[in-house]
């Protein structure tokens, strides 16, 4: 009896430890297409060089706490995503067919990052150091002080985007822009500028993920095309539009990962992403909270 | 934009380019030059039917190479585990192809793009678990997948010791399957589609049911690439999970976007041309993928309509000149 | 204040309005009478900014305004109140009117619209809180109209106000609008039918074909009897 409560408590607590940084990656996909309705395929990409950069900061200036880079990081990631939007989208954004401009163009930019990566860094794997060191013992299961952080930071992250989306001008705006684009033009909202605010915050929630994915697995250049999988199938299964759906399907797909990984083995567990996928498409396409 | 079907002087520039390449292997003599244009032509027919399925069907699909990969290991499978014969493995590569094809379009091509681009992006990244679990059935695990029986006629084996007859095998082979994505666009079924692309809403008024067409397209699609695949493996002897790692894909992935999607033959055409490119950027190892990824944004921003339109252009130029009297439309 | 010269907007190849030019005066309250496909909505959405106009020239308050992005006319005071509303589903009435105002100039006098907009509205002070996607037809359409006088405007361009509404319904509706008017707010209506309300309004034009093919007052309406059936939807 003892064995089965702890066996369930492990995959739990794995489960919640994966899904909180699934929801930061979901969280910034989330609002992109939410909010621009562009699916913007560097974003895997974007999440690797977050990690990348990083890494470059804490083992090139050797004494700057892991905090600190995240910190220096994350302004960065703002403005490359803000670039990418003005220089890549907007520009396309004119013309016929932009959606699947985009996606290709910004397929490209994936395609020149990841090189760009294996060029610097080289095809090794690298990894990040925890933020902080040290366990703690639970009712017979060990869990990392890391762990937690990770976790209190993506609340913390989370209840800040909120209180953004919910309280301020600019945050509202987007929410606007994301139920009714053309009523956002109605009302005056300069929706250029919007976007690129989006692409921005978007992108700066991707680095963060990966820098937090990039402690608690590694990092390698080609590795950010499986999180931007999974984060789409998490937007996916909690609804296009909706933040809240998000959060919760990347605490459920948490959980099934770190089930799958424990009963059947690690091997299954990208092909258990799929058909979770699959079921998904074939029961419910809206998703758990979807508004279109 | 309307994209008027190939006309007769583009057909007898392709007559040109067609019969200079069925004389050719009787100037190349390297087997490596050889193994270079097989294997163009196998993927450019691949990336035909992708371009069918995007270009025309305006279907966001990443699964061709999924697809490709699933034809090449079913066809290499089943002449290995039943001792069938070569060519009825490469159909039944094309059929599996095709099945998974339709479990996977059946439930998505019903919602919007996006998904699409999703699930068949998910099934390739996927798919090297899926050979790794299919070891019991004869996928060789993570190790590559050997001994695959090469292709005979009555007592002749298609070696590559001499490359020549699956040189002219591999030519006839696409460009059959070139011909079919043709006569496909060309249908009155590929005009529903061009339809459909360029003016949705009516011509749903008129009662062309898109996903019924969707479904059987992107079930010949994926047939025909997995067609190839099992040509390719019975032609290499070797296959791997390599096959859906991220090369391939990426590379035929930026011929059929700077070829100009729904503009055939530009995709045919880019196939080659990146192809080569891609073996003579290969001393340069990682700048490829960089050079590679310029070129996508660059041809995306500044000429959306790819290659196929250059070609249009430069006919339209070159017959001017000439003074050749415009057909009449 | 609006001077609208030789205006044509095409949809691909398709002319949806020809050469149209017109004048509205400050303060004045105009009405585009006209059978429904016949460019009232494209001539609408052209002057505020949402569509291009393929030739012609728009002047707001003396300053060129085609080319301009849609924020920019808003800034400047003119406002376009859609047919299909195009509210925020999930919002609010309170968050849908706050989001009127979100240009600067309007965000100083937002707490005097706001109480101007529930004075001309009551219903709408009554449902402040409810989810926008709940409200009835007619309630949709007070929100659409007070969410444009949120902005702060000086001309509002309302395109098909009482559509689908109970007979009574419309005239108060028309009623609602005369009463923005006598603010000094510019008013360019379009509707199908004006039949109630042709004595609150200056001037008329009615558009066929994407063409103006007759302007006057209410008296030069009513005495051709063309226009007058086009106007009273006999």
């Amino acid at each position: 009896m003892g064995t089965w409560v702890r066996s369930i408590a492990e995959i739990l607590i794995g489960g919640i430890e994966a899904g909180s940084v699934y929801i930061l990656i979901a969280a910034g996909l989330s609002l992109l297409y939410g909010v621009t309705k562009i699916f913007n395929y560097s974003y895997g990409s974007l999440l690797t060089l977050g990690g990348y950069f990083a890494w470059v900061l804490i083992f090139n200036f050797a004494g700057i706490h892991y905090g600190i880079g995240i910190v220096v990081v994350l302004p960065v990631m703002f403005f490359l995503g803000m670039g990418i939007e003005k220089l890549i989208v907007f520009p396309l954004r004119r013309k016929a067919e932009w959606e699947l401009n985009v996606v290709i163009a910004t397929l490209g930019l994936a395609l020149i990052f990841n090189s760009l990566i294996l060029v610097v860094f080289g095809p090794l794997t690298k990894t990040l150091p925890p933020l902080i060191e040290g366990n703690m013992k639970i009712g017979g299961c060990i869990l990392s002080n890391y762990r937690w952080a990770v976790l209190g930071i993506t609340i913390a992250v989370m209840i800040i985007l909120w209180i953004f989306l919910t309280k301020t001008k600019l945050g509202m705006a987007m929410r606007a822009v994301a139920q009714d684009s053309v009523g956002g033009h109605i009302v005056g909202i300069n929706t250029h500028r919007l976007f690129g605010y989006t692409f921005g915050i978007s992108t700066v929630l991707a680095g963060l993920g990966g820098i937090f994915l990039g402690s608690t697995y590694f990092l390698s250049p080609e590795g950010g095309w499986l999180f931007f999988v999974k984060a789409f199938i998490i937007v996916a299964l909690g609804g296009i539009g909706s933040l809240q759906g998000a959060l919760i399907a990347a605490i459920i797909l948490g959980v099934i990962e770190s089930s799958v990984c424990f009963l059947i083995g690690a091997v299954w567990v990208t092909p258990a992403w799929f058909l979770v996928l699959i079921i998904i498409l074939i029961i419910r396409p809206k998703g758990l909270f979807g508004i279109r | 934009m309307v994209w008027r079907p190939l006309d007769k002087k583009n057909l007898v520039f392709i007559m040109g380019i067609g019969i200079l390449l069925c004389i050719l292997p009787t100037f190349v003599r390297s087997g490596f030059i050889l193994h270079i244009f097989i294997m163009t032509f196998i993927l450019s027919a691949v990336v035909a039917a992708w371009d069918l399925i995007v270009g025309y069907a305006g279907i966001f699909s990443f699964g061709q190479i999924a697809f490709f990969t699933i034809g090449a290991y079913g066809s290499a499978i089943t002449s290995m585990q039943f001792g069938i014969s070569p060519w009825i493995g490469i159909i039944l590569g094309g059929i599996s192809a095709a099945v998974v094809g339709l479990i996977i379009g059946i439930p998505c091509l019903k919602l919007k793009g996006l998904y699409v681009a999703l699930v068949t992006f998910t099934l390739h990244l996927s798919l090297t678990a899926f050979i790794y679990l299919g070891k019991p059935i004869g996928t060789g695990g993570s190790h590559s997948l050997t001994g695959i029986p090469a292709l005979q006629i009555g007592s002749y084996v298609f070696t590559i010791m001499n490359r020549v007859p699956i040189y002219y095998a591999a030519l006839a082979l696409s460009s059959v399957v070139i011909f079919v994505v043709y006569k496909i666009i060309h249908s009155s079924f590929g005009m529903a589609f061009t339809a459909l692309r360029d003016a949705e809403n009516f011509s749903k008024s008129i009662g062309i049911n898109a996903y019924k067409y969707k479904i059987i397209v992107f079930g010949i699609s994926s047939m025909l690439a997995g067609i190839m695949g099992g040509f390719y493996s019975h032609y290499v002897g070797l296959i791997s999970h390599n096959l859906v790692g991220l090369d391939l894909i990426i590379l035929l992935l930026v011929a059929l976007i700077i070829g100009g999607l729904g503009r055939f033959p530009g995709s045919v055409v880019a196939t080659y041309i990146i192809v080569f490119l891609n073996e003579y950027l290969r001393p340069l190892e990682e700048y490829r993928a960089i050079i590679l990824g310029i070129i996508v944004i660059a041809s995306i921003i500044l000429l959306p309509g790819g290659i196929g339109d250059g070609i249009k252009i430069l006919a339209n130029k070159l017959t001017k000149k000439i003074g050749v009297k415009q057909e009449a439309q | 204040m609006l001077e609208i010269k030789n205006l044509s907007t095409y949809y691909d190849e398709f002319r949806a309005i020809s050469d149209i030019s017109l004048t509205v005066e400050d303060g004045e309250f105009i009405a585009i009478i006209g059978p429904n496909g016949h460019g009232k909505s494209t001539f609408l959405k052209t002057i505020c900014g949402l569509l291009r106009p393929k030739t012609g020239s728009v002047l707001f308050a003396g300053k060129e305004v085609v080319g301009l992005p849609t924020y920019k006319i808003v800034e400047m005071g003119l406002v376009y109140v859609a047919e299909e509303r195009h509210l925020f589903p999930e919002m609010t009435v309170l968050e849908n009117l706050t989001l009127g105002a979100y240009n600067s100039c309007a965000r100083k006098f937002q707490a005097e619209n706001m109480e101007f907009v529930f004075n001309l509205f009551p219903r709408l002070r009554e449902r402040k809180k409810q989810v926008v996607s709940t409200l009835s037809g007619g309630e949709s359409r007070m929100v659409a109209i007070g969410r444009g006088l949120m902005s702060n405007a000086k001309a509002i361009a309302i395109d098909e106000p009482s559509f689908g509404l109970a007979p009574n319904l419309r005239i108060d509706v028309f009623n609602r609008i005369k009463e923005i008017n006598k603010k000094g707010i510019t008013i360019i209506l379009v509707e199908q039918t004006v039949a109630e309300a042709m004595h609150l309004i200056d001037r008329f034009y009615l558009m066929e074909d994407g063409k103006i093919v007759f302007q006057g007052n209410e008296k030069e309406a009513l005495s051709s009897e063309h226009v007058k059936q086009a106007f009273l939807g006999i």
